[in-house]
């Protein structure tokens, strides 16, 4: 009788330590400096963000922060950097759709499961891409588009490489109107804008912040706006959804701020605070969208529940369109 | 006489920006960081821009684009000062200046080749920042007008131009080039994302950077070299201003070559994507290839340092154009100063110079400014300089292989780079060894992928018609002067041969 109340007076104590210490290492968090990890070179969409939270979270969290440039193989060396660290709040990862939710489909050869090393922590904003088309094309609405392109098989769109979010936006309109298109791969958005300006290539699919000042200059024609609704940034750009047969159309880019898988929860839910807090700072969205972002904070669940529905598309459309890299 | 008063005009605008207290001082913090960082071997202005940039969240924009972009073009001066004294290039575009300044520092003349790199800077930025002022809508709307196929053109008479410079064998230098254009296959392909030579090393995906290579084969390697012979009897440097002071005939052999360097660099500065490295060895190659004694390049010949830095600088300049009125940058540091616009509202773009006048003309005014600062600072420091020196080199090499490691480490903080780093000073120390130049394999490593990748995208664009190369008058010139210089360099090799 007696050693049973013994053990379980032992076990309540290891019990109560264990709590103490635990609640503990949350309430220290963070003790020591915080790196985000870009799988991107400087200067890029991701990078900027992730200084620009940064520079934030500073004071949100009281720790000094680092953002790294990790950058190669489509955000998978910086994403699997990420996956490898210790798991405990101190290394994030500032990801794009790609790493996160895209290229699990695409690359055979991928080195980690973004769902089960990736512990998300919250959306941190979207990107929704721009279609310009080439001042070539006679074209003004998403209707005329689509007839010209069926009259014109072939007709090329740049892309910034196989598997990217416009490589997929892309493959998802061809998909849909039954089009016959041809990728014209490129590395990043500058020299797409300026073939597509000169009429070589007929369209693309980018950012706004890349696009705004062929648009604004009427180098190219801004179609429309891979998201469900028009954007903050130019109302006058209508929605592919807009054009009732591609009404289901939508796929944007998106970044997210993920942790490695077995993070602590309480660590977790702290590091969502802070970045929920940074993403309601109206001086934060307004510098978010003037890059063409859309501070999209969310708590854990709501995030992961959203990965799981994009995760779901970006299947569906890369079997569809048959995107595979050996 | 329309862009004469216009000139003017922005000018004015500029100057009253540029020429507030304020601004005189982010100007002066950013050129000094920037010659100061520009100084250590492999520390370039990326990882400095990258750091500075979220403080200048906080600055009002024009203030922070000219403390950055003094960043820029600070250690881009200062980048040639190592690759001169010490034969250790301070970011991969100084690699160039290795070539004769170090010869001509192991001469004792390593004052003067500072001296005339930082008159040649100089020019070359003079030159840049006036081009930028006078002509910078219409260079934005010329850069429109290269597609892929004229780049590959241009590219690859970029190539061809590299490959006939060599003054060894023609057969090592082309075999050098090809060693590069092998090495710049490593990587994933464009098309099909593919990986290709990357042996199963993830680390390898992006491909062999520049900067390693280019800090492996001169740095690295030039520490093993001197590591061979240890009883390297410091040369006999004269340390006061006269002495640094280039002879007449200094200054007559530079000229010319500051005119073409400056020329060539704008060039390739407005037209994103073709900057740094590439820019300021064609410069090099187009220098020795006109030259009437193309055996001095390589030994200490004054135009090898005047025409690549002019050439860097006034690219450095011009490299503002297509950034600011198009808004797309050039290369990774272009596109960091973008992202620090942008952030602060500010939308590159043609409408930029309408838009926001003061921004656009102070940042310019600023250049000129700056790199006054530089020559200013520069010059009563080349004395200091070149007291390095007078350092046993024991001393030396444990802060160069520190530095040059950090350097490469801080691009990518991937620890990979510094074991490719290892490797390639290991080339670079073999090539030595069997007298091999470093030259053709840097430009084939430089010109290798965009050429595939410009003819490819060509390909998949024109679906496969060939003709286009020549139905295209940009291109079809640039392959026109390529194939002409192959035919003319082969006919030289023979008549040379029939001499003999």
């Amino acid at each position: 009788m007696f050693n049973t109340f013994k053990k379980a007076l032992a076990a309540g104590l290891v019990a109560a330590i264990a709590l103490i210490s635990h609640v503990a290492l949350a309430e220290d968090f963070p003790s020591k400096p915080l790196r985000i990890i870009v799988p991107f070179n400087p200067g890029g969409g991701v990078d900027t963000v992730a200084r620009i939270i940064a520079d934030n979270l500073r004071e949100n969290l009281g720790a000094e922060i680092i953002v790294e440039n990790k950058p190669g193989g489509s955000g998978m060396i910086g994403a699997n950097a990420v996956v490898k660290a210790a798991p405990d709040g101190y290394t994030v990862l500032l990801g794009s759709a790609g790493e996160a939710a895209i290229n699990e489909f695409v690359y055979k050869k991928i080195q980690y499961s973004p769902t089960e090393d990736l512990a998300p922590i919250t959306l941190v904003a979207r990107i929704p891409n721009v279609m310009v088309l080439s001042p070539k094309v006679p074209a003004n609405t998403m209707e005329e588009f689509v007839a010209y392109a069926k009259e014109n098989p072939g007709m090329t769109y740049g892309t910034s490489g196989i598997g990217n979010s416009q490589h997929l936006n892309g493959a998802l309109l061809a998909g849909m109107s039954g089009l016959d298109m041809v990728q014209i791969p490129y590395k990043g958005a500058s020299k797409q804008l300026v073939d597509v300006a000169s009429g070589d290539v007929d369209m693309t699919f980018v950012s706004y912040t890349a696009a705004r000042g062929f648009i604004t200059d009427g180098k190219v024609k801004a179609l429309a706006i891979t998201a469900a609704e028009r954007a903050q940034f130019d109302k006058n750009i209508p929605a592919i959804a807009e054009y009732a047969p591609l009404s289901n159309y939508q796929l944007e880019n998106w970044f997210g701020m993920f942790a490695p898988a077995g993070t602590p929860a309480d660590i977790v839910d702290k590091l969502n605070g802070a970045i929920v807090a940074a993403l309601n700072n109206d001086e934060l969205a307004t510098k978010l969208q003037n890059m063409g972002g859309q501070p999209a904070p969310m708590t854990v669940a709501e995030f992961t529940a959203f990965l799981a529905t994009e995760r779901a598309q970006f299947a569906e459309i890369v079997k569809k369109a048959g995107i595979s890299v050996e | 006489m329309d862009i004469l008063s216009s000139f003017f005009d922005h000018l004015a605008i500029g100057a009253s920006e540029a020429f507030t207290l304020q601004n005189l001082w982010y100007c002066f913090v950013g050129v000094f960081l920037g010659t100061l960082v520009g100084v250590i071997p492999g520390l370039g202005s990326l990882i400095t821009i990258s750091l500075l940039l979220p403080l200048t969240y906080h600055l009002e924009p024009t203030g922070a684009l000219i403390m950055l972009a003094g960043v820029y073009f600070g250690a881009d001066y200062g980048g040639g000062t190592c690759s001169i004294l010490l034969g250790v290039p301070g970011h991969p575009a100084a690699a160039v200046d290795v070539l004769d300044g170090y010869p001509m520092a192991k001469q004792g003349r390593g004052g003067i080749a500072l001296f005339m790199k930082c008159i040649a800077s100089f020019w070359g930025s003079t030159v840049g920042v006036v081009l930028l002022m006078m002509f910078a809508p219409m260079l934005a709307a010329a850069a429109l007008n290269f597609g892929p196929p004229e780049y590959f053109g241009l590219m690859f008479l970029g190539l061809v131009a590299a490959s006939t410079v060599g003054d060894g064998s023609p057969l090592k230098g082309l075999a050098m080039m090809i060693i590069g254009l092998l090495v710049s296959f490593i990587g994933t392909d464009v098309n099909s994302g593919t990986e290709r030579f990357t042996f199963g090393f993830p680390d390898l995906s992006e491909g062999v950077g520049l900067i390693v290579v280019a800090m492996g084969v001169f740095a690295i390697s030039e520490v093993m070299r001197s590591a061979g012979s240890p009883n390297v009897q410091p040369v006999n440097q004269k340390f006061s201003l006269r002495d640094q002071m280039p002879t007449r005939e200094d200054w007559k052999r530079s000229f010319a070559p500051m005119l073409r360097g400056s020329g060539i660099g704008s060039f390739f500065g407005s037209l994103p994507g073709t900057g740094g490295g590439m820019a300021t060895f064609l410069a090099y190659a187009v220098e020795k290839r006109v030259s009437k004694q193309p055996e001095r390049f390589g030994k200490g010949a004054i135009e090898g340092i005047a025409s690549p830095e002019a050439c860097n600088n006034a690219g450095v300049g011009t490299a503002f154009i297509p950034t600011l009125t198009l808004g797309i940058p050039g290369d990774a540091i272009m596109a960091l100063l973008l992202a620090g616009l942008v952030v602060q509202g500010i939308q590159p773009g043609p409408m930029v110079m309408s838009t926001n006048p003061e921004l656009f003309w102070g940042l310019i005014v600023s250049f000129f400014i700056g790199n006054l600062m530089l020559l200013v600072l520069n010059i009563p420091l080349i004395g200091v300089w070149v007291r390095l020196l007078s350092i046993p080199y024991q001393w030396l090499f444990p802060g160069i292989l520190l530095f040059t490691c950090i350097g490469v480490f801080s691009t990518h903080y991937n620890v990979f780079d510094l074991y490719l780093l290892l490797g390639f000073g290991a080339m670079g120390y073999i090539a030595w060894l069997l007298k091999l130049e470093v030259v053709p394999l840097i430009l084939g490593l430089i010109l290798g992928q965009p050429i595939e990748e410009n003819f490819r995208r060509t390909m998949l664009i024109f679906k496969g018609d060939l003709s286009i190369f020549i139905s295209r008058p940009i291109s079809a010139v640039a392959i026109g002067v390529a194939v002409f210089l192959l035919i003319w360099s082969v006919k030289s090799q023979i008549t040379r041969k029939h001499k003999l």
